[in-house]
């Protein structure tokens, strides 16, 4: 049989890479889980292996080629059926993992894809054939035909208490409460060696995020204090100037810039927010590097804008797009991604009210901004609604103390209540 | 609240809106000094004299016409057929000119009038003073038609007949005139025209019915729910235009009907309804529609025996709906 090598998934948002160099030329002997080829993309190193024994027949791409996910790679001769079964993994570079086992346990292929199919497209439900059959095949009434229709029944299935065996209304609606149980007892097909989970090996990225996230959540003792912002003069200013200045330099300052302003002209009474604690000394930065979140497919990636202190709103903001598209189209440099001194994670976007973020790890704090939601809230006296963000602000609580951060995070508040009291002067 | 008859409930509307509008009189045969036949205008004559409650010659094409006559004026007209058996001589009137009036005009004229026909059996009236023929005029477009069950409606369809600009046919059963008695509310009230009133809710079956047979529908649903059979009973009320969406609605829940009718089978009102049904909710339907009617002999029969034989009752009802459980 012909087995075709396709570029299998590369991990988190990866959608191509670059044939380094193929480990199997035409020719070659390939055993099961042998690497055929060396894939690069722009965060790792892949061996692809085979799922299968056989002999390297052609390669479909040469060395430096970009090749996409679903991309077919080789042809093989290998022996017996072959199926189009995705039991993919990637191994990472360094510890050059194996597929696990029961990833890749061999099924007989037609039972299984069809029964797989079935199940997908129609569980316990009747095909159309069959509904046509039956309907012809019995007797009915239109409420039942009606019934078998739109709830895909084979009528020759149900049985019938009517006069002579007719199927009723009631007996269709019986069929229907008992048909999952009917369906659980005698099932149309079975899966062979049921899983009751699936099993996803984290690796790579994934892996990496994990041994960041427990070194940095259990040796930093965490605190988040948490304020509410009233976002009105943001959001004037920015209904005001925000289109205007789209027209002029092409990018749409959002909230966040405003945020990474207000920090730096916080941290001026607050300096030791924005530091690293590394080798039982505090790096108190005199420079703002800003690490901002930014949420991908099934990962999270930090991109730091540099020297903010140095950066007008309007910079910022392109810097913050730039990074971002950078993110999504994962074009990253490592200098991009490091150095940071201090994080913002916005999970506003997503509608979240309040969220403790973990540090980044050697960074001191990290400011979770939230959804802005309009509420009632109490000036001089009288119930009026206002537009209001929530900010959580994590800090480690060796160095800093609650006192503190606390009055960090009200200064930088009443920063963005009030934006035309310094917001101007730096556009 | 006093409990009264439905003939009183007539009497009561009748005196209501002569009271509340002057233009609004009566016209028919017996119906001043006599009180009517069944007393159902007695002491209107002492009270509101002759020029508002007048005794007609035996003639029922002058009470229609001149009725539509009056009305056309200005004046709000309740004419009064002592039995629906005599009411084919004001037909060419009543066909040709009240139900057509405002269509041929363009709605320059409108035709604001009453006709109470006094109809139906099962009080041994013999041939000719028994009948009960809603479907000529259900089949007549321009009027409306209806027939109440109870005092409450007798009493509140009566009154928006009289207030309504459309011509009204409106059917009283005089097998229910002292036999339904009702508590109705002393402050003024209507029955909306067009709508049916759901008098029992069910899960098995619908009946439908009105007069005298929504009464008949009752006892059998009655009946069959201590066997087990939850029946949801329809209580018309208005004929024309009758109440689509009430019966669809009950239709599709229960998928299954019987339609009950007092006159004859053959081309009557519930023959309309079992055919909108097939029309309209067919995919919805478990088992044919059936229908409880009056057989299809030339009048109702004068024996006793014949006239039950003749007549729907709780039992055929209930025969019927069983019927179609088990089909």
């Amino acid at each position: 049989m012909e087995y075709r090598v396709i570029v299998p998934p590369l991990g988190e948002s990866v959608v191509e890479g670059t044939i380094v160099k193929w480990l199997k030329n035409e020719g070659d002997t390939v055993e099961v889980d042998d690497a055929l080829v060396e894939i690069m993309t722009d965060k790792i190193n892949i061996e692809i292996p085979s799922a299968y024994a056989g002999i390297m027949r052609k390669h479909l791409a040469k060395i430096d080629a970009v090749v996409e996910i679903g991309q077919e790679l080789a042809i093989m001769d290998v022996e017996g059926e072959v199926i189009a079964t995705k039991t993919f993994s990637t191994s990472s570079e360094p510890g050059k993992e194996k597929i696990p086992q029961e990833q890749k346990a061999p099924v007989p292929a037609e039972e299984f894809t069809e029964a797989a199919a079935h199940h997908r497209c129609e569980g316990i439900h009747a095909n159309e054939e069959a509904i046509d059959d039956g309907i012809k095949a019995i007797k009915s009434s239109p409420v039942v035909r009606r019934l078998a229709r739109e709830h895909f029944i084979d009528l020759r299935k149900v049985h019938g208490t009517g006069k002579g065996g007719r199927i009723s209304k009631n007996d269709v609606i019986k069929y229907i409460d008992a048909r999952h149980t009917v369906d659980l007892v005698t099932p149309d097909f079975q899966f062979p060696d049921l899983e009751l989970e699936e099993i996803i090996p984290v690796t790579g990225i994934r892996k990496v995020i994990s041994e960041h996230m427990v070194k940095s959540a259990f040796t930093i003792p965490h605190v988040t204090t948490f304020d509410e912002c009233d976002m009105t003069g943001v959001i004037a200013w920015r209904k005001k100037y925000v289109d205007k200045i789209e027209k002029e330099h092409g990018v749409r300052i959002t909230f966040m810039p405003f945020i990474a302003k207000a920090i730096i002209f916080a941290a001026k009474d607050f300096p030791w927010i924005n530091s690293t604690f590394e080798d039982d000394n505090l790096h108190v930065k005199k420079y703002f590097n800003i690490g901002m979140a930014v949420a991908r497919e099934n990962s999270l990636i930090v991109p730091v804008i540099k020297h903010c202190e140095q950066k007008s709103l309007l910079q910022i903001a392109k810097d913050m797009r730039d990074m971002a598209d950078k993110a999504n189209t994962d074009i990253l440099k490592i200098e991009e991604i490091t150095g940071g001194t201090i994080s913002i994670t916005n999970a506003g976007g997503m509608g979240a009210l309040a969220s403790t973020p973990i540090i980044a790890k050697p960074q001191v704090a990290i400011l979770g901004v939230h959804k802005i939601v309009e509420r009632a809230v109490v000036r001089d006296g009288e119930i009026v609604i206002r537009p209001i963000l929530n900010f959580g602000l994590s800090f480690d609580h060796r160095v800093v103390d609650g006192g503190y951060a606390v009055q960090f995070l009200r200064r930088m508040i009443e920063l963005l209540e009030d934006p035309d009291s310094w917001v101007l002067g730096v556009v | 609240m006093k409990k009264i008859t439905y003939i009183e409930a007539i009497t009561q509307a009748l005196d209501e809106e002569m009271d509340r509008d002057e233009k609004v009189f009566l016209i028919g045969e017996d119906i001043g000094i006599y009180g009517g036949v069944f007393k159902a205008t007695k002491g209107l004559l002492d009270k509101y004299g002759a020029e508002r409650v007048i005794d007609s010659p035996i003639s029922e094409v002058y009470i229609a016409g001149g009725s539509v006559g009056a009305a056309m004026v200005g004046l709000r007209p309740v004419a009064e057929i002592q039995f629906a058996d005599f009411i084919t001589p004001s037909m060419d009137q009543i066909i040709q000119q009240m139900a057509k009036l405002r269509y041929r005009t363009g709605g320059q004229w409108t035709c604001p009038m009453t006709m109470r026909v006094c109809c139906g059996a099962d009080i041994a009236g013999g041939l000719y003073h028994s009948q009960i023929n809603e479907q000529w005029f259900f089949s007549q477009p321009g009027l409306i038609v209806v027939m109440p069950a109870t005092p409450y409606d007798a009493k509140g369809l009566l009154k928006s007949a009289i207030r309504g600009d459309d011509p009204v046919i409106y059917f009283e059963h005089k097998r229910l005139y002292r036999w339904i008695k009702d508590e109705i509310p002393e402050d003024d009230f209507t029955v909306p025209i067009g709508k049916a009133a759901m008098r029992k809710e069910g899960s098995d079956v619908t009946l439908v019915s009105y007069g005298l047979m929504y009464h008949r529908s009752m006892e059998a649903a009655v009946g069959l729910e201590k066997e087990g059979i939850s029946a949801e009973v329809i209580d018309m009320r208005t004929i024309l235009p009758w109440d689509r969406e009430m019966i669809f609605e009950s239709v599709k829940k229960t998928s299954k009907v019987v339609l009950v009718q007092e006159s004859s089978k053959t081309g009557g009102v519930m023959a309309e309804i079992s055919a909108s049904i097939t029309e309209e909710v067919f995919d919805y339907l478990d088992a044919p529609v059936a229908r409880v009617c009056g057989l299809d002999v030339p009048a109702v029969p004068f024996a006793p025996p014949m006239e039950h034989y003749f007549l729907p009752n709780a039992e055929k009802i209930a025969k019927a709906v069983k019927n179609i459980i088990e089909y």
